[in-house]
């Protein structure tokens, strides 16, 4: 999962970034409104966080410039939590609302919620192929035994996962689960698979050639 | 508690029945006494009349007694106003000679209601001739021998005519009049119910009238009342008449107006300073709590708590200056006002900002005039000194010079701080000194400045009944210049 947090403050958008990362979500930061709306643009984030006093483009300002044709679920993450404030940010096409101080628990799980509502699906718990992968606690179980996976290799079954029966294409997965700083080669991608593979089995993960991966 | 007798309404509701019912009485005790009055002329006419007719009766049969005497006298005389009863008649009805023809006697017999009875009086106070119902015990009023007397009065259920000639002879003509009495008196009854009624109609439009004269008063107070309760948008309804109660209105609207705004401003201040607050203590938290989740390198705690005393001291400087901006606030003029040495206070201050010039690599000349003594509150200007001072420094990319001037100029106390920084854009010159504004509106620039330095500058320079104002241009410098009236004792 690739996120974007939107926040002038550099203290703040630091501190938001690291929970993130923290939580296992590849993460970008924009110091401005400006950087924001172009960010959110390159269309490569599942899900964005966004402050509203900002110079440059404040929050408002970013939500009217990029919807409706972009579809990235935004959460407000604002001081401003009156009534009126909450109705603007929703009318404008926020997805969601959350005032500081925030609860990064709870911010880290709108966040999760928003990203799986815009996938279309209700759970948290995907199953397939005797394997349960709860994203709420970032476990996957097969046969009754929990199995150990690097943060990198969960991240890449759980995207697969969430978009259960679509093909995903390399470029996708790459920009989903690799934010600016990461260096990570895309070719890691292969590697990652193939030890998803022998952890979980080899029909798990299904390469098409040409197009990408997906769990049938 | 609310008595009645404090209310306009009821005090004016109160001396108005009164008024009224004096009113109301004087004009029935008039009435009653013309009703009287005319009664009493009607009731003696009609006694005058029958005396008339007894004296005619008896100067009739006079006549017929001694027609000879009568008429060698004078003929011509008998016609006119018969002549007053004679000594002889007199003689006559002493000796009870005189016998009144059965028709006269009828009119003064019986006691019925409304019967009439006739009393001749001899001077000495014996009866000469009465009749036969007349009362046995009736007292003549006094009179003056020698004169005419003429009394009417009403005794009991009689009205009696009282007359005497002068030479003592005294008559008394009365009647009864029961049936008159009670009229009268059925007049009084219904008088009276007419009075009370129209009283009460009066008291009842009184409140009326004193109610609608009070409603606005009562309007004012309602929404004063609901004002007081928190709907600070409500306003008293005016009639546009012009009226008093209508300028007390547009006063009291007035004023809520300026109440209004008032609140507003707070209301924007308190969500402005929380707004403010909760973004480094969002920061302290979320670190905080991302640490604590599991264990770390010493690198990345360092870091965390790192941002945490940034935001720590970022929370210190903003309450810092709401307390100061709160205490100025409070203070207003006058109060801790004292003889101060201004040029002391500002070397002070400059030796303190000492350490920053140099570490910004800056020259600060100083033109500072000696022996400025005003009073003013000290505490109050070193927070101005050394805000402008600050600010200066702070705000300047190094390398530079601060001039710092202080000077009297015709009774006001000049202080001005230029420098040749960054400057600052014409958009921002007017909004500088409001509370929270940042020319750099992301935080990330400077993060230990509040936005409050210069909104407490004009607040210190405005309680001090002084002003400031600021002239600047991008990549030249600014020049904030503070004046205040010279006071020195």
């Amino acid at each position: 999962m690739r996120i974007l947090i939107i926040e002038d403050d550099r203290l703040l958008r630091h501190t938001l970034v690291e929970t993130f990362r923290d939580e296992g979500f590849a993460v970008d930061g924009a110091e401005d409104g400006e950087e924001g709306i172009y960010k959110l643009q390159q269309g490569v984030y599942d899900a964005a966080v966004l402050d509203v006093m900002m110079p440059k483009n404040d929050g408002w300002d970013v939500l009217k410039k990029v919807r409706p044709e972009n579809y990235t679920p935004i959460l407000m993450l604002t001081a401003k939590d009156t009534v009126p404030d909450r109705v603007k940010g929703l009318n404008l096409g926020a997805d969601d609302y959350l005032a500081k101080p925030y609860d990064s628990d709870e911010l880290v799980a709108r966040i999760r919620a928003l990203i799986r509502r815009s996938s279309g699906k209700t759970q948290s718990v995907y199953e397939f192929k005797g394997i349960t992968l709860d994203v709420s606690l970032r476990k996957v179980i097969k046969g009754g035994k929990p199995v150990s996976l690097t943060a990198s290799e969960y991240n890449l079954l759980e995207y697969l996962a969430i978009h259960q029966g679509e093909v995903v294409s390399r470029t996708l997965l790459y920009e989903r689960l690799f934010d600016d700083n990461d260096d990570t080669l895309s070719n890691l991608l292969d590697v990652f698979v193939s030890r998803l593979r022998k952890k979980l089995g080899k029909e798990v993960i299904t390469t098409r050639r040409g197009h990408g991966y997906c769990i049938e | 508690m609310r008595l009645p007798t404090n209310s306009i309404r009821w005090r004016l509701q109160a001396w108005y029945s009164f008024l009224l019912l004096v009113a109301i009485a004087g004009f029935c005790l008039v009435t009653l006494r013309l009703a009287w009055n005319d009664q009493a002329k009607r009731l003696d006419r009609v006694i005058m009349e029958k005396e008339r007719m007894l004296i005619e009766t008896v100067l009739r049969m006079e006549r017929h007694m001694n027609v000879d005497s009568f008429r060698s006298k004078s003929r011509e005389s008998q016609m006119e106003i018969p002549p007053p009863i004679t000594t002889y008649t007199l003689e006559k009805l002493r000796t009870h000679e005189l016998e009144l023809p059965e028709e006269v006697v009828k009119n003064f017999s019986g006691k019925d209601e409304g019967h009439y009875f006739f009393i001749l009086k001899e001077p000495d106070g014996g009866v000469l001739f009465a009749s036969e119902n007349a009362p046995k015990s009736i007292s003549f009023p006094d009179s003056k021998a020698g004169t005419d007397m003429d009394v009417r009065r009403y005794r009991d259920n009689f009205r009696e005519c009282f007359k005497g000639g002068p030479r003592g002879l005294q008559s008394c003509l009365g009647k009864e009049v029961t049936p008159e009495l009670q009229e009268m008196r059925a007049f009084t009854i219904s008088l009276s119910l007419a009075a009370g009624t129209f009283w009460i109609i009066g008291l009842w439009g009184g409140w009326w009238i004193a109610g609608r004269a009070i409603q606005p008063i009562k309007t004012i107070s309602e929404t004063a009342d609901n004002i007081a309760r928190g709907s600070l948008k409500e306003r008293i309804e005016l009639k546009g008449t012009d009226s008093e109660l209508d300028q007390l209105g547009q006063v009291l609207n007035h004023s809520f107006d300026e109440l209004e705004v008032a609140m507003e401003r707070q209301k924007q201040f308190t969500a402005d300073a929380s707004h403010e607050l909760r973004t480094p203590l969002t920061v302290i938290l979320s670190e905080s709590r991302r640490m604590l989740k599991r264990s770390r390198n010493s690198e990345e705690y360092q870091k965390a708590l790192q941002a945490c005393e940034e935001s720590g001291l970022r929370m210190k400087s903003l309450v810092q200056g709401l307390l100061l901006l709160a205490r100025q606030e409070r203070k207003g003029t006058a109060d801790d006002h004292e003889l101060s040495d201004l040029h002391t206070m500002m070397k002070d201050s400059i030796r303190e900002h000492q350490p920053l010039l140099e570490e910004k690599m800056l020259k600060l000349n100083s033109e500072l005039e000696t022996d400025v003594k005003a009073v003013v509150d000290p505490d109050a200007m070193k927070i101005l000194f050394n805000n402008l001072i600050g600010n200066a420094i702070s705000h300047h990319p190094g390398n530079g010079k601060i001039e710092v001037s202080l000077q009297t100029l015709d009774n006001q106390v000049s202080v001005e701080v230029a420098d040749d920084g960054i400057g600052i854009a014409k958009e921002h010159l007017e909004k500088i000194f409001e509370r929270f504004y940042r020319i750099d509106q992301s935080r990330s620039g400077d993060y230990e400045h509040s936005g409050l330095g210069l909104a407490l500058v004009k607040l210190i320079a405005e309680n001090h009944g002084g002003t400031c104002s600021v002239t600047s241009r991008v990549g030249e410098g600014s020049r904030f210049t503070v004046t205040i009236p010279f006071r020195s004792s």
